[in-house]
């Protein structure tokens, strides 16, 4: 049961079920306003000039646009998206992980996480969509019948598994987040005219709010979630063996499916803090999202740090302690003191240490710090991708074989799109569809309610009271 | 067919209707909320077997998969990688992530079937606020005897319904 003692009051200003559908829907019903036209023309000519341009360029003249070599041939593409689909795995730990274990401050959240699932996994796919070379060549990727070519394609191989596992965990996302909003849209229908409610009579699949669609509803979503639970740690433990299936040192390790894992949780959990501070602040939402949703939030990514800060330390320890000359190299020497430490101090920064901030309760309740840290941490996630796809390769067993890696303004430029992209997708999300999940707050406001007397009880209790 | 509406706008008023409906063993045809109530489902004995079909799906999804990857990777073309066998144990990462593939399908073709849910498709009830922040209880008039319906609408009356209504 929920325990308000414990949990303090997540939905604040004693709302009624027709506040907290008017609130909602504040966003999309009245004029979007000025920041948001000049967020999204921003975010559209990066996306336009970054997947617009560059992407096709990159298509037509080849991967050697890219500043990929022989030596570090994953460049920022990879780095991107490891990062991207990091990010991704935010809208499952927080909706799915915390619906499973039955917790109920998600339900401020979750909507916008789940979104931004949905937009960060498609960035991530075009990374390697396009860092095949030949993209019209793809669907040799999928086993569709040995005959044309004689075999079927390596089911060893953890590439393969990736493909799998990121078409699936898009696939479970996006349906996990549409099912969860039909009653939402219905709302909206019943709310709306003319083509507005053309639109969302389509969206909202006929939904009416019976006992036995709820039941259905209620149990599919249930399933949805226990299911994707176990996926989000798979898809990104796969993503790990793309580095720890390799011989590389500093690739070729038994932590990095854990150390996966915990890395997207937590760039995922900062990227929802970042962007529900802007929210929050943007449609005045503050009965909503309150100081006690950031200060649960920022417990969690204290605690995650706390493990991203000692994989850190194994990674030195166990290279020492190996006794292997070259895995010693890339962890004491070459990240430590050598070409590439700037980076790697910076990911210690603003990973690890920063982020211990939060142990004070005054950190933890300040917008401006908790947005700057997470913020901090979504750049040193970016910056520990870094260190792993390129250091490692461009500083191998031999010397002479070493080359450095510079990204070009291609890489630039397409990366820049990925977050015009995103950025897009955001905006449209928050000016189109309910924001919150309406009816799952309306169910936390009930109870709330429950937990406060009645006014008979209030009225028996007062009149026990006086005649004693 | 008529209908007859009551509307509430309080969950608690709505849930003490349901129990004395119960009571009276009142023809209840569809009690109509905004969210879901959990006690409400509870009251009327509201079951879904999604669950246990999502287990069979799953069943089946481990079943065809782990044939698709034998067939396909021992039978018809093993594949001679650096040695191993052909039969390894990354099947099972393959057969996991088809398995839920499989089973989020199925269950949500499940859910659309039997709660007859698809694109485009025009609500079966509407009234205003039902969606918002009504809740309404749905009795179909032609089972109700005249006495029964008097009776019924007593017990809206008592329990603080906003409105009774018929359509």
């Amino acid at each position: 049961m929920y325990k308000k003692e414990v949990r303090g009051e997540l939905i604040l200003g004693n709302k009624s079920y027709g506040d907290i559908t008017r609130d909602i829907l504040r966003s999309q019903e009245e004029k979007a306003p000025m920041w948001w036209w000049i967020s999204f023309a921003v975010f559209f000519v990066l996306m336009s000039i970054g997947l617009g341009y560059y992407v096709p360029l990159t298509i037509a003249k080849g991967i050697g646009m890219w500043g990929n070599n022989n030596q570090v041939p994953w460049g920022w593409a990879i780095i991107n998206f490891v990062w991207w689909i990091g990010i991704g795995h935010a809208g499952t730990a927080f909706s799915i992980f915390l619906l499973v274990f039955r917790q109920k401050w998600r339900t401020s959240i979750n909507r916008a996480a789940e979104a931004m699932t949905v937009f960060a996994v498609l960035a991530a796919g075009l990374f390697p969509a396009i860092h095949v070379g030949r993209p019209w060549d793809e669907m040799f990727i999928f086993p569709y019948g040995p005959n044309s070519r004689g075999l079927w394609v390596n089911f060893n191989s953890p590439l393969l598994w990736d493909v799998f596992a990121i078409l699936t965990y898009l696939t479970t996302s996006a349906i996990f987040w549409y099912i969860g909003m039909l009653p939402d849209f219905a709302t909206v229908r019943d709310r709306s005219q003319g083509i507005k409610r053309k639109i969302f009579n389509v969206l909202s699949f006929g939904w009416v709010g019976s006992m036995d669609k709820w039941r259905k509803f209620e149990d599919t979503l249930m399933i949805l979630g226990g299911l994707a639970m176990p996926l989000v740690i798979a898809v990104h433990s796969i993503v790990s063996t793309d580095f720890a299936a390799g011989i590389l040192p500093g690739w070729h390790e038994t932590i990095f499916p854990p150390f996966f894992v915990v890395g997207a949780i937590f760039s995922g959990f900062s990227m929802v803090v970042t962007l529900m501070v802007l929210i929050r602040k943007s449609f005045k939402l503050e009965e909503y999202v309150t100081d006690d949703h950031f200060d649960a939030i920022a417990r969690i990514i204290t605690f995650v740090s706390l493990i991203m800060g000692s994989a850190y330390l194994i990674e030195l320890f166990i290279a020492w302690y190996s006794g292997n000359t070259y895995e010693n190299y890339v962890f004491n020497e070459n990240y430590l003191k050598g070409h590439y430490a700037l980076p790697y101090w910076l990911m210690l920064i603003f990973n690890a240490f920063l982020p211990q901030l939060f142990w004070f309760n005054k950190v933890r309740r300040n917008l401006t710090w908790i947005f700057w840290i997470t913020i901090g941490v979504n750049i040193g996630m970016w910056l520990e991708r870094y260190n792993i796809v390129v250091p490692p390769a461009a500083e191998d067993f031999l010397p002479a074989n070493w080359f450095h890696y510079s990204s070009t303004i291609v890489d630039k430029w397409i990366y820049l799109g990925t977050i015009g992209l995103f950025g897009v997708g955001v905006l449209l999300f928050i000016r189109f569809i309910p924001m919150m999940a309406m009816n799952e707050l309306k169910q936390q406001a009930k109870r709330q309610t429950d937990l406060k007397p009645t006014d008979i009880q209030y009225h028996a209790i007062k009149k026990l009271l006086e005649d004693e | 067919m008529s209908k007859l509406v009551a509307v509430y706008s309080d969950d608690s008023k709505l849930l003490e209707a349901a129990d004395q409906l119960i009571a009276a063993k009142a023809p209840v045809e569809e009690v109509i909320t905004p969210f879901v109530i959990e006690e409400l489902l509870e009251k009327f004995h509201i079951k879904s077997n999604i669950p246990l079909l999502a287990f069979f799906y799953g069943v089946f999804g481990i079943t065809s998969v782990f044939a698709a990857l034998y067939y396909t990777f021992v039978i018809d073309y093993p594949l001679n990688i650096g040695g191993k066998a052909p039969f390894s144990l990354t099947f099972p990462v393959l057969m996991f992530i088809g398995v839920v593939l499989i089973t989020v399908l199925a269950t949500v073709t499940t859910f659309f079937i039997q709660a007859k849910v698809y694109p485009g498709k025009n609500p079966e009830f509407e009234y205003p606020g039902i969606n918002d922040d009504k809740m309404v209880i749905l009795v179909d008039k032609s089972k109700l005897t005249p006495e029964m319906e008097a009776k019924l609408r007593e017990i809206f009356d008592a329990t603080g319904a906003e409105k009774i209504d018929e359509v």
